[in-house]
């Protein structure tokens, strides 16, 4: 507010000094000059703002607005892609649940996916209680339908009369 | 027992289709300050809200209209005097001068702090526009508008910044100066400080517009095209989802629509809020000013009976001042309406 009262008293004290120079020089021999220097000083002092008006250069254009535009959306993108993730993992580990149970074991399942977009199931860790059969069948399925290789399976069987997980895995 | 086991499965079921709550991160920033007691309770209706803040509003629109018509009063009474002491004999020169500087008095008062007022709603919602943006851009992106949030969001950050700038740099100090030459005008009977004065109207008139119809053409183009891009990348998407995810790839299309529909849904749910904090900061400095333009018109139109054409004009001058400050806050309140609209419309 400071700066559009200095404005209006600078328009102010420049229509009066153009003025009074005008009415002075009225009948005078350099009339015509003195007009032109009194147009040119007062086009001046009206056109001042324009001079300190800072429009953002392509540069701040680029680097303010448009990296803030691409990391917002980026950060709503990577949202969505979480959020399909979790889709993602629960019905692969519902239906690896499923399978499991209509072989006769009873397990846990945990899947692993990559960081593509959309994401895949890359490594699985079960645990629970199966025999070697279960376990030989069920390693099979995941490799044939879920393109996951048994080095990337995890099995770990709990056994009635331990308390600690036991590491089955043909391959750790 | 049929029924308690079907109701089971239906929450059963509901349970299963649940989707994650991620979309919900999202939250639109809270308006502060005054406007703060203009926003709706209920943001959830469009229509709804508008008439609670209306409802809000009133009592500060009669307000604004009974302290407009005070200074009104005070400006005819003024306009009324100077045809008295012309009609008593007085010089017409030197009573029009002396009206000039009476009316100029009464009305500076009030335009300087409407002018105050439009600076600060100016400022206020460039702010809010520079918090509210992103949250927007990011939940748009959430619902698979990409490339469109993006655009959007830049687009409508530069043209509020640009707007800002020169509003409060080069139109506010334009308001000012059409004061001056107005009363100048009138004081001194001047033709130029007449054709200054008109053409400064005019033109903050074209700008003001120009600015409002250049940027919905770039966000009219730039949403069709970036548009079409997000459509064909959700299709894409689709496609990769059901070659990519053995097995159960093909039955997870509902799973990804319905996880679209819910980020669409709090996308609207954002926009929806933005559209109410925009008005709230836009409505009570909009009655205020508005109140004292119409009544100023008014009163410019009664002047023109009683009193002398100079003094009728400037009062006129008055009411256009105010009528600037109304395009200036609409134009900018506008434009920020304008963005959030388009990303609500964003890519179907």
């Amino acid at each position: 507010m400071e700066a559009i009262r200095q404005y209006a008293l600078s328009v102010i004290c420049g229509a009066l000094v153009v003025s009074v120079l005008l009415d002075l020089s009225a009948k005078g021999r350099f009339q015509k000059q003195i007009r032109l220097v009194c147009s040119i000083f007062f086009a001046t002092i009206l056109l001042k703002p324009l001079v300190s008006l800072k429009i953002p250069e392509l540069s701040q254009f680029k680097s303010d607005f448009l990296e803030q535009a691409e990391r917002a959306a980026d950060a709503g993108e990577k949202i969505h892609i979480q959020s399909l993730a979790g889709i993602i993992q629960s019905e692969c580990e519902a239906y690896i649940l499923k399978e499991a149970r209509a072989i006769g074991a009873e397990v846990e399942v945990q899947v692993e996916l990559d960081g593509g977009n959309p994401p895949a199931p890359v490594a699985v860790t079960l645990r629970g209680t199966f025999d070697a059969d279960s376990e030989t069948q069920l390693s099979q399925l995941l490799a044939d339908e879920f393109g996951i290789p048994k080095e990337r399976q995890t099995w770990l069987r709990h056994p009635s009369s331990h308390s600690s997980w036991q590491n089955t895995s043909m391959f750790s | 027992m049929k029924k308690c086991l079907t109701i089971l499965l239906f929450f059963l079921l509901l349970g299963a289709l649940s989707i994650p709550a991620s979309a919900q991160e999202f939250t639109a920033p809270a308006v502060t300050g005054e406007a703060e007691e203009w926003m709706p309770e209920d943001t959830d209706s469009f229509g709804d809200g508008l008439l609670s803040m209306l409802e809000k509003l009133l009592p500060s629109a009669f307000e604004a209209l009974r302290h407009g018509v005070k200074t009104g009063l005070q400006v005819f009474a003024c306009v009324f005097l100077v045809s008295i002491l012309q009609s008593a004999g007085c010089s017409s020169s030197v009573a029009e001068l002396a009206g000039a500087v009476g009316i100029t008095t009464l009305m500076l008062q009030s335009s300087r702090s409407l002018i105050g007022l439009a600076v600060d709603t100016v400022t206020e919602m460039s702010q809010y526009s520079k918090l509210f943006l992103p949250v927007l851009a990011a939940a748009s992106s959430a619902r698979g508008s990409v490339t469109s949030s993006a655009a959007l969001c830049a687009g409508t950050s530069i043209f509020t910044a640009v707007l800002t700038n020169i509003l409060r740099k080069l139109m506010i100090p334009a308001v000012y100066f059409f004061l001056a030459a107005a009363v100048a005008n009138c004081a001194l009977g001047e033709d130029a400080l007449k054709k200054i004065r008109d053409q400064l109207k005019k033109l903050s008139a074209w700008f003001l517009k120009s600015v409002l119809t250049l940027f919905l053409t770039y966000m009219t183009i730039t949403g069709a095209v970036t548009g079409a891009t997000d459509k064909t990348a959700l299709k894409a998407t689709k496609a990769a989802i059901s070659a990519v995810v053995p097995v159960i790839g093909k039955n997870l299309a509902d799973a990804s629509e319905a996880l679209l529909l819910s980020a669409e849904l709090v996308k609207n749910a954002i926009g929806l809020y933005g559209i109410f904090a925009f008005l709230a900061i836009f409505l009570s400095p909009f009655v205020k000013i508005g109140a004292h333009y119409l009544v100023t018109k008014g009163i410019a139109a009664l002047c023109g009976i009683v009193g002398s054409k100079r003094l009728s004009e400037l009062t006129e001058d008055f009411s256009s001042a105010m009528g600037l400050l109304l395009g200036m806050i609409g134009t900018m309140c506008a434009l920020n309406m304008i963005g959030t609209v388009c990303f609500l419309k964003g890519a179907t």
